[in-house]
């Protein structure tokens, strides 16, 4: 019982932890002032994007209407996201490690999910029907295939980063670290199938959580076998690490993509200027110059140079 | 596989360069049968600065002499990328720099992607992703918590002494910025960027930047009018020989404007195109004129020279120079700004001092190829093709395709009139830099030049080669077309390096020269094909 209680209480204060810092982290980037232009070439939201080319290819480009063509930018950033385009096309060997790993761990979140689902059943007592039998083995197969993914996946990338002889040399023991992290919880979930092959203690321990139930001590808890425990705590472990690494790039693609190669929008379009740009530009040539060089001119605003 | 030279002896102090290049190493040049031998640096050079790099020095830091100045070096630049990392310090770049500290899962993708790293026989210290991880490491350790907590559990070894200084600011003008590696990495990290950020910390900190960048470069420019050292002067005399230049050629009188007020363009030039190649901007005014355009050159200093070099070290020293090519331009009262055939000014000009220019200074700018494409585009011109009938291939210089996006017009020009017009491959956004870029064209110090024609351009030489591959030694001339300054001098360094001028008549010129030679009303040749310069 206070076992269970425990463990609630770590993925509480877990799951709320990787939120806030995550929100915190994604915030320090978008804080940030907005920076000169540094597209990079096929921009996909560009009307011209199929040939490399983009609005500068037009004379007098600032008269014309520069269509923002979203649902291009949206296929090309879901190549991306699913199928890892760019590394599929520059490293194939690390593609295919990379690919299983990435879309494994895709399965596992659209599982929990279905389990997630799976457990508002069971708050609500609901154990038949045909959504509930769709929810049941949708859950099976992302499991399994989630997990068995994850895991050859990551396994594949330690044993690629340590054997490569061109970048091995260059990796940290935490890029090892990250990689051994995930694949451990995905041993320990490989050890949970032998106690939980259904995932129906994983579902009543989500529903315990959901419920608030989990917060309060001595509420009757049915107890999980201990692979179960094992996991949540590593899952809640590396919950606690997640916002502080590079695993969260994620994120970061979010920015170096849209808001770094794919940002090439003029101030000026079909002849209108774009005023909100021009008062953060604005706010931008307030700053003062913090450079020591001797053609720097230290103290100065970035309007007065 | 070449050497490979671990982190850890980045901050080896030593007089010998931790690796060299050897001519076996490289990338092989097929149809090349020999080339000159590489030679290694008189000692002259290597006991007063430092080429513990590679053997080679593009800015020559003078070697610390004593304890104090290793330590003031060591600590300036900690200051400096300390200050580069803060958004009011870089607010210019700090986000995308950041996020390319933070991200980077060392996948290696990038590395073949590098055409430096690549020509060089996969030396591991040109790598993308080796002098970003140098960087890194020293980030790591200094700047973030998980660094200073855990050491090198999370940064790896590094030692950030003198020489890991020096050989850094070195590494980072053995990149051409060319920005290939950020296309293709899966995370969207620049390391091109990274490298113009170390560029940025030794020069706006420590005042350290190759001299033909800035003491030569960005300063004279400022100070005179040019990079080139010409002054108003100088510039309207040499309008005036060109004026005569284009009648003797053509026998057309043209009458080339500057400084006319109110006109709908103004058209800038990279001023070394008025000194090395006239027949480019001889030809614009031709083809202007003939266009019935509207259109000026600027005779105040800096408005008839639009090269902008802090584009590749210096965010000050870009600003500066972009709010005078603008401020030239309110005062002449023109319409829009247009930039000649020159690949870093376009996107200097075009594309990153966008966001330099508030609603009250803004003024429209762009690059001169589509509208020379429209021009040809609507039969504005008499055009015979056959003029041009011989092969022609066409460099794609990365500020204008991957930086620009400025692909097909060139192409649909070239389509019209070159019959003889091959693509190199890769090309379009996918190009290889000529070994030019990010300044590495007008840098000549040192044994600088052997190392650029040897491993930087390596690639496009190759591709060079292989564009002409049916023709090459049929004694026929070729034409390199590059619609770029700088791209030209890179171009006819290497063409005089590897002789391919003597042994493949390969000759090169820009895009306008292709144009004015299809001109039915131009009787005689308007290219050279006897001559190489
Ligand atoms: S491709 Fe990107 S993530 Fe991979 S090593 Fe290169 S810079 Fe790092
Ligand atoms: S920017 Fe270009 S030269 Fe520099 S590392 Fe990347 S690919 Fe190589």
């Amino acid at each position: 019982m206070i076992l269970a209680n425990f463990v609630a209480y770590a993925a509480y204060l877990s799951f709320v932890f990787c939120v806030v810092m995550t929100i915190l982290k994604v915030s320090k980037y978008a804080r940030a002032p907005m920076h000169l232009r540094w597209e990079l070439y096929p921009v996909p939201s560009e009307e011209e994007h199929k040939h490399g080319g983009s609005y500068l290819e037009r004379p007098e480009w600032w008269k014309t209407d520069i269509k923002e063509e979203k649902g291009s930018e949206l296929i090309d950033m879901l190549k991306e996201m699913i199928f890892i385009k760019r590394l599929y096309n520059s490293k194939r060997t690390q593609w295919y490690f990379s690919f299983l790993f990435h879309g494994g761990i895709y399965l596992l979140l659209i599982w929990f999910v279905a389990i997630f689902i799976g457990s508002l059943f069971e708050l609500l007592k609901i154990t038949s029907g045909i959504i509930f039998t769709v929810f049941f083995y949708a859950s099976l197969v992302l499991g399994y295939m989630g997990i068995f993914a994850t895991f050859i996946g990551a396994v594949g990338l330690i044993a690629l980063r340590a054997t490569d002889k061109r970048t091995n040399y260059l990796s940290a023991p935490v890029d090892y670290f990250n990689l051994s992290l995930i694949s451990l919880i995905m041993l320990s979930m490989v050890f949970s199938l032998f106690y939980d092959p259904y995932f129906n203690y994983a579902r009543s321990f989500l529903a315990y959580l959901i419920s608030g139930n989990g917060l309060l001590i001595y509420f009757k808890q049915p107890a999980l076998p201990v692979t179960s425990y094992v996991t949540i705590l590593l899952v809640c472990l590396f919950l606690l690490y997640l916002p502080f690494t590079k695993m969260t790039h994620f994120l970061g693609k979010y920015f170096t993509y849209h808001k770094v190669q794919w940002d090439s929008r003029p101030n000026m379009v079909a002849g209108r200027f774009d005023e909100k740009k021009s008062e953060l530009i604005k706010k931008n040539l307030e700053f003062t110059v913090p450079w020591d060089a001797p053609h720097a001119p230290k103290g100065k605003k970035w309007n007065e140079i | 596989m070449s050497k490979i030279v671990d982190p850890k002896e980045f901050s080896r102090e030593s007089r010998e360069p931790l690796i060299k290049i050897k001519l076996e190493d490289l990338l092989k040049l097929e149809g090349l049968k020999e080339e000159p031998p590489i030679k290694d640096p008189p000692a002259a050079w290597t006991q007063r600065y430092d080429f513990t790099l590679d053997g080679h020095a593009a800015v020559g830091i003078p070697i610390p002499k004593n304890e104090e100045e290793k330590r003031v070096l060591v600590e300036k630049f900690l200051k400096g990328l300390e200050k580069d990392l803060s958004y009011e310090g870089n607010w210019t770049f700090a986000q995308q720099f950041k996020l390319s500290l933070d991200y980077c899962v060392k996948c290696g993708a990038c590395e073949e992607a590098c055409p430096i790293y690549t020509a060089s026989g996969k030396q591991n210290i040109y790598s993308p992703l080796y002098r970003s991880e140098i960087l890194r490491r020293v980030y790591r350790k200094h700047f973030t918590t998980a660094g200073k907590l855990f050491g090198t559990l999370v940064t790896g070894d590094i030692d950030e002494n003198w020489q890991l200084i020096t050989r850094l600011i070195e590494l980072s003008y053995r990149c051409n910025i060319c920005r290939r590696c950020a296309q293709v990495c899966p995370i969207g990290i620049d390391n091109g960027l990274i490298a113009r950020e170390i560029r940025k910390i030794a020069s706006q900190e420590l005042g350290i930047a190759p001299k033909e960048l800035h003491e030569k470069g960005t300063v004279l420019q400022l100070k005179v009018g040019s990079t080139t050292g010409m002054n108003p002067e100088g510039f309207k005399k040499i309008v005036k020989m060109m004026e005569e230049d284009i009648e003797s050629k053509t026998g057309l009188r043209i009458k080339i404007p500057v400084d006319e007020k109110g006109a709908d363009i103004l058209l800038i030039h990279n001023a070394g195109e008025f000194l090395s190649w006239p027949e480019n901007p001889e030809a614009y005014a031709i083809i202007f004129e003939k266009a019935g355009l509207s259109w000026t050159l600027s005779s105040e200093p800096v408005g008839y020279d639009s090269v902008n070099y802090g584009v590749w070290y210096d965010d000050i020293q870009l600003a500066r120079i972009a709010k005078k090519h603008v401020e030239i331009a309110h005062k002449l009262g023109v319409k829009r700004i247009v930039v000649g055939e020159c690949g870093h000014a376009t996107k200097a000009l075009v594309v990153t001092a966008e966001r330099l220019l508030t609603k009250e200074n803004y003024i429209p700018r762009e690059s001169v190829i589509p509208i020379l494409a429209e021009i040809v585009d609507k039969g504005k011109l008499d055009l015979d093709p056959l003029k041009n009938d011989f092969p022609v291939t066409l460099h794609d210089p990365c500020n204008i395709v991957r930086l620009s996006g400025i692909v097909e017009p060139q192409r649909k020009i070239l389509k019209k009139i070159a019959p003889r017009f091959r693509e190199m491959e890769p090309h379009g956004v996918c190009n290889y830099c000529c070994g030019g870029g990010s300044g590495f064209a007008i840098i000549h110090s040192y044994n600088f030049d052997q190392w650029k024609n040897k491993v930087a351009s390596r690639m496009k030489v190759k591709q060079i080669l292989d564009a002409f591959r049916q023709e090459l030694n049929d004694g026929s001339f070729k034409y390199v077309c590059a619609p770029c300054s700088n791209c030209k001098g890179e171009i006819r360094d290497f063409i005089s390096h590897y002789k391919l001028w003597d042994k493949f008549r390969i000759n090169y010129g820009g895009l306008a020269e292709l144009v004015v030679n299809a001109m039915n009303e131009v009787k005689n040749p308007f290219i050279q094909k006897d001559e190489f310069h």
